[in-house]
């Protein structure tokens, strides 16, 4: 089962397509942090959960391209038995819906 | 001798007003209480001309690197990342490349949008999660090498 942080990453990128890492951290709403969240999208990544390409950045201005990610097939599935796997814990313990 | 807790008491307001003076009011609250601390403890475990010794140092270092994100601000901040980026990590792999594509992009934002004080901010911030990336590598790899000795 994904991680709470992994299976908001998820969760967004199902929900908004394509996300940069700084895009994942402000919809999350402080959830996330700059200090994981890469490192949580690499391994999503090397698990073959999220995908990513390299974007330019735009024509006039400096820096590398950033990377630019979106969730796989195997991404959707594992997000599904993520949240269907912690509504059935939530149930058991009599909650009623979590943050994610 | 000086009892240890008399001494300790003496050291602490010395190294307060002298934290005050030589490390922090610019730098922040945070900074100068934790420089407070770190003296008061320098002077009670050493003495305090080496507290003292210790805050200079301490302060000398702190205006180096508030200069040198002020002038990477003004010039290239992209660039004084990656220089700090690769020799922290030795190498750019996905995460690091990342980490600093996003921030050099957030810091150009600011800068177009005239926020130079958010600028210097998020650069900070960035060298920061760069520093912490290499130490907890340097961490793993450490502990990776004594797994391997100690088998």
């Amino acid at each position: 089962m994904a991680s709470p942080y992994e299976t908001v990453i998820l969760n967004l990128l199902f929900r908004e397509g394509e996300l940069f890492g700084l895009e994942l951290i402000a919809k999350s709403n402080g959830f996330l942090k700059r200090g994981t969240v890469y490192v949580l999208l690499d391994r999503l990544e090397n698990e073959g959960l999220v995908k990513s390409k390299l974007k330019d950045a735009p024509k006039g201005s400096k820096g590398p391209a950033r990377r630019l990610y979106r969730i796989t097939g195997s991404g959707e599935t594992a997000l599904r038995e993520s949240l269907a796997k912690r509504s059935q814990i939530d149930g058991l313990l009599g909650l009623n819906g979590g943050a994610i | 001798m000086v009892p240890l807790k008399s001494k300790y008491l003496r050291s602490l307001p010395f190294c307060l007003v002298l934290s005050f003076a030589v490390v922090g009011i610019a730098n922040g609250v945070l900074v100068t209480f934790f420089s407070a601390g770190l003296l008061a403890g320098l002077a009670l475990v050493r003495n305090t001309v080496f507290a003292l010794s210790v805050a200079l140092v301490l302060r000398v270092f702190l205006s180096l690197i508030r200069h040198a994100v002020v002038v990477a601000m003004q010039a290239d901040g992209g660039g004084f990342l990656l220089s700090v980026a690769s020799y922290l990590n030795r190498h750019d792999d996905r995460v690091v490349s990342s980490t600093i594509a996003d921030i050099q992009w957030e810091i150009a934002e600011a800068k177009n949008q005239g926020q130079y004080r958010r600028a210097q901010w998020v650069a900070l911030t960035g060298i920061c999660i760069l520093l912490k990336t290499a130490i907890i590598r340097k961490f793993y790899s450490l502990t990776d090498q004594i797994r391997k000795l100690v088998g």
